[in-house]
């Protein structure tokens, strides 16, 4: 099949949860179709100032054709427009402009599927959100797929996405929480759809032992992955570990691994360590009582499964549905809606070895059945040769 | 170890957790009514919805109120000027000096706007949730009310 891939940015240093997906898929992809992505020239998503040359490449043996961005977000405007979406009484005018501010601006890209999207089987689409599926789509619906990565936030209630969402020829879904996210928000029924996730590669226990732990890591320790953020429900995380310090004394270290956008106070037990690399990752989830997952906005959970291919228990955001129904599945860890279940369900995590243990084999046994790469891209393979 | 059951787990992490969360609320007797387990947990349940329906459902109250502009946190500067000449060089002046100077100070007051956004919802879910409750108990004390008068004409 002769198949496109349309995403925000695309390059070997592009860092983000739809672009990830989007290249490791394409790559894989590659190996059986002809597969050409098409993107922006950006790599920074909050400016989209144009950084890699327009035109041809290939990236790690995919074809990338990128199109240059008109003009950088205006962080005035989108902010702005953010604050009245936020406020839920956006106008379809307010909502096509907050469309285009988020941007990326690339109406080249637009016009190439114009002109050659009939000469694509299928076109597949990252993330509904960015400008170059939602204006993409509309132009090339008989052959569009697109994978939403929709998350329960206040865009997913835009009116305009009602009739949005009719509009693909299928979906593909990271989570059944995601499909019936967009199932509800759909004007109409949805087109055939199937659920992928993602794939993981299988790690053993002792992958990071021999990368030494941070100095300021002390055992047991709880580990949150990822960008220490108050949108990914950093600031409710380090609010109720606090409650558990108060009631249960620092019996145990919150460790922190990855970039700080946010302050996090000074406190012996918890530890922000910034961005740490590959090793020091595998390291940190070897040695792990159990892993945080406080987001509230998920279409899935990577870092959730990453947790789980090491045997690591859980404690999630249980009014994040994406994660509960994740958890609940695995039968692969523990969630909480308030503090007070915070503060119990990491008691029990301590106090009961055993079941934590039983509880992560869990998790590993379902990454197991659902998340290695052969099991992801048959599923997909098979819902591209019949949609 | 045998195949733990998260579900059934959760239940009786939940039950520990709510009678730690009684206990509090409880507060040494200064609500008395939480004494009784059972209607914690009635009550309990009707809060917990509400937070879980805020950002879920339509709300009646909000669909009530919309459109009435005293009652709608207008949380975004919409900067326009009714000047006919020079109205578009005030906007610009707003826009590109004003707006800046003052941006520190608009963002908090942004972050503030969207809590208590939140908590509006929250607390109009919690009032829907009522006056459903309540609606409900309406109705069956007015059909009770109907059987015990029409049960007492049909003796008269």
């Amino acid at each position: 099949m002769k198949l496109a891939c349309v995403v925000q940015r695309y390059g070997l240093d592009v860092v983000g949860g739809s672009e990830s997906h989007c290249r490791s898929i394409a790559e894989r992809l590659a190996a059986q179709h002809d597969v050409t992505v098409l993107t922006s020239c950006a790599a920074d998503y909050l400016s989209w100032k144009n950084t890699y040359p327009s035109g041809s490449a290939t990236v790690d043996g995919v074809r990338v054709l990128r199109f240059p961005v008109e003009r950088p977000r205006n962080t005035h405007d989108f902010a702005e427009l953010n604050n009245i979406i936020a406020s839920g009484r956006a106008t379809p005018d307010d909502e096509a402009a907050w469309f285009r501010e988020n941007g990326p601006l690339v109406p080249g890209l637009l016009n190439h599927l114009e002109t050659h999207g009939h000469e694509y089987d299928r076109v597949l689409f990252w993330t509904y959100r960015y400008f170059p599926s939602y204006f993409g789509i509309p132009l090339v619906r008989d052959r569009a797929i697109l994978v939403p990565t929709a998350e329960e936030d206040p865009v997913i209630w835009l009116r305009s996405l009602g009739e949005f969402f009719t509009l693909p020829r299928g979906y593909v879904f990271l989570t059944p929480e995601e499909a019936d996210l967009v199932r509800g928000r759909a004007n109409g029924p949805l087109p055939s759809s199937c659920v992928i996730g993602t794939g993981l590669e299988r790690t053993t226990r002792s992958s990071g032992s021999t990368t030494p732990m941070p100095l300021a890591v002390r055992e047991p320790y709880v580990l949150y992955l990822g960008r220490v953020d108050p949108n990914k429900g950093c600031e409710t995380l380090l609010r109720y570990f606090q409650a558990f310090v108060d009631r249960e004394g620092p019996r145990v270290q919150l460790v922190l691994a990855g970039p700080v956008f946010m302050s996090v106070p000074s406190h012996p037990a918890i530890v922000p360590l910034g961005f740490v690399d590959e090793r020091t990752r595998a390291r940190l989830l070897d040695s792990a009582t159990a892993l945080m997952v406080p987001s509230q906005y998920e279409s899935l959970c990577i870092a959730l499964l990453e947790g789980w291919n090491h045997s690591l228990p859980a404690l999630v955001n249980g009014r994040c549905r994406v994660l509960k129904g994740q958890v609940l599945r695995a039968n692969g860890g523990l969630f909480y809606g308030n503090a007070t279940e915070f503060v119990t369900g990491l008691r029990a995590l301590l106090d009961e070895p055993d079941m934590a243990r039983q509880i992560g084999r869990q998790g590993l046994e379902y990454v197991e059945q659902h998340y290695r790469w052969p099991t992801v891209m048959q599923t997909l393979e098979t819902f591209l040769g019949r949609v | 170890m045998d195949r733990i059951d998260v579900t059934r787990l959760m239940t009786e992490i939940r039950r520990r957790a709510n009678e730690e969360l009684r206990d509090r609320a409880f507060d040494r007797g200064n609500t008395p009514e939480f004494a009784d387990a059972e209607l914690f947990d009635l009550v309990e349940r009707v809060l917990r919805g509400a937070v879980d329906d805020a950002d879920r459902k339509v709300l009646l109250l909000s669909e009530i109120v919309a459109g009435n502009k005293e009652l709608t946190l207008e949380p975004s500067a919409r900067l326009t000027s009714h000047r006919p000449v020079v109205g578009p060089l005030i906007v610009f002046v707003k826009r590109r000096i004003l707006q800046p100077l003052t941006q520190w100070l608009y963002e908090y007051s942004m972050d503030n706007f969207r809590r208590q956004a939140q908590i509006n919802r929250i607390l109009f879910a919690a009032l829907q949730a009522l006056a459903i409750e309540s609606a409900r108990l309406r109705m069956e004390l007015d059909a009770a009310k109907s059987g015990t008068t029409s049960r007492g004409s049909g003796v008269a």
